[in-house]
């Protein structure tokens, strides 16, 4: 019963009158009150009780908002003159501080009744229950409560300067917060994702026979596109040389092949940006990839070449077979600049130069530099 | 004279451009003193200065130019198999150059001089340098300077003696 309010019978903005009830008296838990004989209205935002004609007049009643709503109940009370009659059972949640004065501070239960002369309608049950799932109180709640904001807002001087800066900062750590949630149900769904291509993939896999080859290829190909389907991530390991471990081979499978068309040899930056595209979520740092490389004893290994760069190459590849190709091309060509051989067999420019490095320290080619460049040629001084 | 025939590493642009493989640069820089020495003795030029403009080292048909430094090096190297000396300070970049070294020229002028039996009787240096006798001889028309140098060698050998007649050099072998 502490959840009511006295206040006038005025409407506000957006609130609509959705049915009365007559002749109603208001139990507060068990007991009996005051408030015997009088007319419940019941509003998008509230319920309204007062004497009858006194909420038509606009004068001072009291109100309990649909705000304080929990859930509805009824009960068959059994008269000895009336025979059976329904009483509303309203239980309510706690009050909350914007709340105004009312005719009862203080209650120890925390629900009320509605009782009626006849008992309640059905109608007006009804319509509760289906007010109270529209919830139009809630658009509105702000404008009806007299909160505390506005107050703060008249403040000046420094007080009122830092207050609002406070309040801001508070806006923004929830706004923060609530991003933060959104990425981690994303991050859930993604997850669920993983797991039904597995899944789908292990049934490709049992029913390899029903399936034609077309199909099959086309499945996996959408599923390759989902980039890594497991993977290797921190938390799954205790031991972080055993992690970095799982990332080297990782880092071997996805690229191997990718790496075998490319000539054997890929630059480290390289590496770092294409297993963080294929993983998609669960990035890794790039000192994690530098040092599962520098681990790697597979089919590749890290080397790092006398001028700093660092590249990850197929442990069957060798200098000798890097400085043939280069001589045989150059053979063909007289003489090329970097750029011209980068393009020509589609290798990034950086990682051409290593090569020309590697055949130039095998004695392979020699270089020209000049205002045009540097460009290298078919190593006559040995050859003639 | 005829016009001096360039190698064909002069045509090659790497050659301008100092090689980093070890072995490269070895053969690269061998090709160059032979390249000066040969330019040298064909156009008998015993002085070079690294700072001049030469077609020596600088191909304008390829627009190749030797850098300064690497003619310092390639000079450096000549003077170490005794094939150039500096001459004047240190960075003065003229060379003497020596496409017999000193000492291979004294045994020549020497050997000239016992078979032609012109020892024990006072030489000139012009009739030694320009005269006829010796028209068919390496050293014929070589500079006075490397020429002074090749003798005073075989003078401190004692196998001749380097006289001053009026502002002329003379010489007599023995």
């Amino acid at each position: 019963m502490n959840r009511f309010e006295f206040c006038t019978a005025t409407l506000i903005d957006g609130e609509t009158v959705v049915t009365k009830h007559d002749s109603v008296k208001i139990y507060d838990g068990h007991e009996k009150t005051i408030f015997e004989d009088g007319e419940l209205t019941l509003t998008t935002h509230r319920i309204f009780w007062g004497k009858s004609g006194e909420f038509s007049k606009g004068s001072n009643i009291i109100q309990l908002r649909l705000l304080y709503v929990k859930s509805l109940d009824e009960e068959i009370g059994s008269s000895m003159f009336f025979g059976k009659k329904k009483r509303l059972i309203v239980r309510l949640n706690e009050t909350t501080p914007g709340k105004n004065p009312g005719p009862m501070e203080y209650s120890k239960f925390s629900f009320i009744k509605f009782s009626g002369a006849n008992g309640i309608s059905l109608n007006f049950i009804q319509a509760l229950n289906e007010t109270l799932l529209a919830k139009v109180f809630e658009i509105n709640e702000t404008v009806l409560s007299p909160s505390n904001t506005p107050r703060i807002k008249q403040r000046s001087g420094i007080v009122g300067i830092e207050k609002s800066i406070q309040e801001k900062q508070k806006q923004t750590d929830k706004n923060i917060s609530a991003a933060f949630q959104d990425l981690n149900k994303l991050m859930g769904y993604a997850k669920e994702m993983v797991n039904i291509s597995k899944s789908i993939s292990q049934k490709i896999r049992d029913r390899q026979s029903e399936a034609s080859e077309d199909e099959t290829l086309k499945f996996k190909s959408l599923l390759m596109s989902l980039g890594i389907d497991d993977p290797v991530t921190k938390e799954n390991f205790t031991n972080n040389t055993d992690y970095l471990k799982s990332l080297g081979n990782e880092i071997c499978q996805s690229l191997l092949d990718i790496m075998t068309e490319q000539g054997g040899m890929m630059t480290i930056t390289e590496v770092y940006c294409r297993i963080n595209r294929a993983r998609g979520f669960e990035l890794v740092s790039p000192d994690d990839v530098l040092n599962a490389c520098k681990l790697l004893n597979g089919p590749m290994k890290l080397r790092q070449y006398p001028s700093g760069a660092m590249i990850l190459q197929l442990e069957n590849h060798n200098d000798e077979q890097v400085a043939e190709e280069i001589a045989k091309l150059l053979e063909q060509k007289g003489s090329l600049s970097i750029e011209e051989c980068a393009r020509e067999n589609n290798l990034s420019v950086f990682l051409t130069h290593e090569r020309f490095l590697i055949a130039e320290r095998a004695g392979r080619v020699c270089r020209d530099e000049s205002v045009e460049g540097l460009r290298f040629y078919p190593n006559l001084f040995l050859i003639k | 004279m005829t016009e001096f025939e360039f190698p064909w590493e002069y045509n090659f642009p790497p050659f301008f451009t100092l090689q980093k493989h070890t072995e490269t640069r070895k053969q690269q820089i061998s090709r160059w003193k032979e390249l000066i020495l040969t330019y040298a003795k064909q156009n008998n030029q015993a002085v070079i200065n690294i700072n001049d403009e030469s077609e020596l080292f600088s191909n304008s048909k390829i627009n190749r130019t030797l850098d300064r430094e690497i003619r310092e090096v390639i000079l450096t190297e000549l003077c170490k198999s005794k094939n150039a000396e500096i001459v004047g300070s240190k960075n003065s970049g003229t060379y003497e150059i020596y496409w017999l070294t000193v000492d291979e020229w004294s045994n020549v002028i020497y050997s000239w001089a016992v078979n032609s039996g012109m020892t024990n009787s006072v030489l000139t240096f012009f009739e030694l340098l320009n005269g006829d006798d010796t028209r068919d001889q390496q050293f014929h028309q070589l500079n006075e300077q490397v020429f002074m140098k090749a003798l005073k060698q075989l003078e401190g050998k004692g196998k001749c003696e380097v006289m001053e007649i009026d502002g002329n050099y003379g010489v007599k072998f023995f």
